[in-house]
């Protein structure tokens, strides 16, 4: 049997940017008293796609940590999907929820402490690979906080 | 005199031959399944992995990743041939992939019946 390997697998956001594989969103949540703002990008159970996030940026309006989570539930409310970084083409299959949450879900991944009203990329680019029915929580680990947070990824 | 690549083909072999494309399915998921018919008539197949998961292939139903051919992702393939292959070419061949959907082609080259 001959065998031919196939080309290098690099993901570069430029092209797929070009190539409309590309995705972002901006979801929200107000503060509550007693429970931790959440925020998700899911990939849903059977979409036929893998999600691959590349990039959050959350903030937070009082200094204090947020925490990524691996989490697969789905949070209770629908913010939406994502818009296609090439404009006019096809939203995203993922989508974002958020929900109020009494304490943090799945496993954290990632943390970081951000002062008032700043954004920082939280974890490294590449962040993490989701496959169908799995999502990707930011949160903040204090309750009483309202959250904003820039998600980019791509889908395949 | 032969005039067609069906002409050689068919002095030097003594058959014609047919091509099927994708003739059980263009997709696999983390579960092995069905690529290549079980076929006597087929004398070779090429099959491309044009996901970008990593497959593995076998002439066997428990195909796994430490049970399979490795083609890899983005365009990866492996080329069977009867003279270089022998029988197994025509077996049932089963496929793997490392995630949900991934693409393949699976060309088939077959004799034709005889008329």
């Amino acid at each position: 049997m001959r065998l031919q390997p196939g080309r290098a697998l690099n993901i570069d956001w430029l092209y797929e940017v070009r190539n409309s594989r590309a995705f972002a969103s901006h979801p929200g949540l107000a503060a509550a008293v007693g429970t931790l703002a959440a925020l998700q990008i899911l990939n849903p159970p059977a979409s036929g796609v893998t999600v691959v996030v590349y990039e959050i940026y959350p903030s937070i309006v009082a200094s204090g940590q947020v925490n990524a989570q691996l989490s697969n539930t789905a949070l209770a409310t629908l913010y939406g999907t994502g818009f296609n970084m090439n404009a006019g083409a096809a939203v995203s299959v993922a989508t974002l929820r958020t929900e109020q949450l009494a304490g943090p879900p799945g496993n954290r991944i990632g943390l970081m402490t951000l002062p008032a009203n700043e954004t920082r990329r939280i974890g490294p680019q590449w962040l993490a690979v989701l496959g169908a029915g799995e999502g990707l929580v930011a949160l903040p680990v204090e309750t009483n906080r309202a959250i904003e947070a820039s998600f980019y990824w791509v889908e395949f | 005199m032969p005039k067609t690549a069906a002409d050689l083909l068919f002095a030097r072999e003594g058959v014609r031959t047919t091509r099927r494309v994708n003739r059980v399915a263009a997709s696999v998921g983390i579960a092995a399944a069905q690529v290549f018919r079980q076929d006597p008539n087929r004398i070779g197949f090429r099959f491309v992995n044009l996901s970008l998961n990593a497959m593995y292939l076998g002439s066997w139903s428990d195909v796994s990743s430490t049970k399979g051919i490795y083609v890899g992702p983005n365009g990866g393939s492996a080329l069977a041939l009867w003279d270089e292959d022998g029988e197994e070419v025509g077996y049932e061949w089963f496929v793997i992939a490392d995630g949900a959907a991934s693409a393949y082609l699976a060309v088939e080259t077959l004799v034709q019946p005889e008329r």
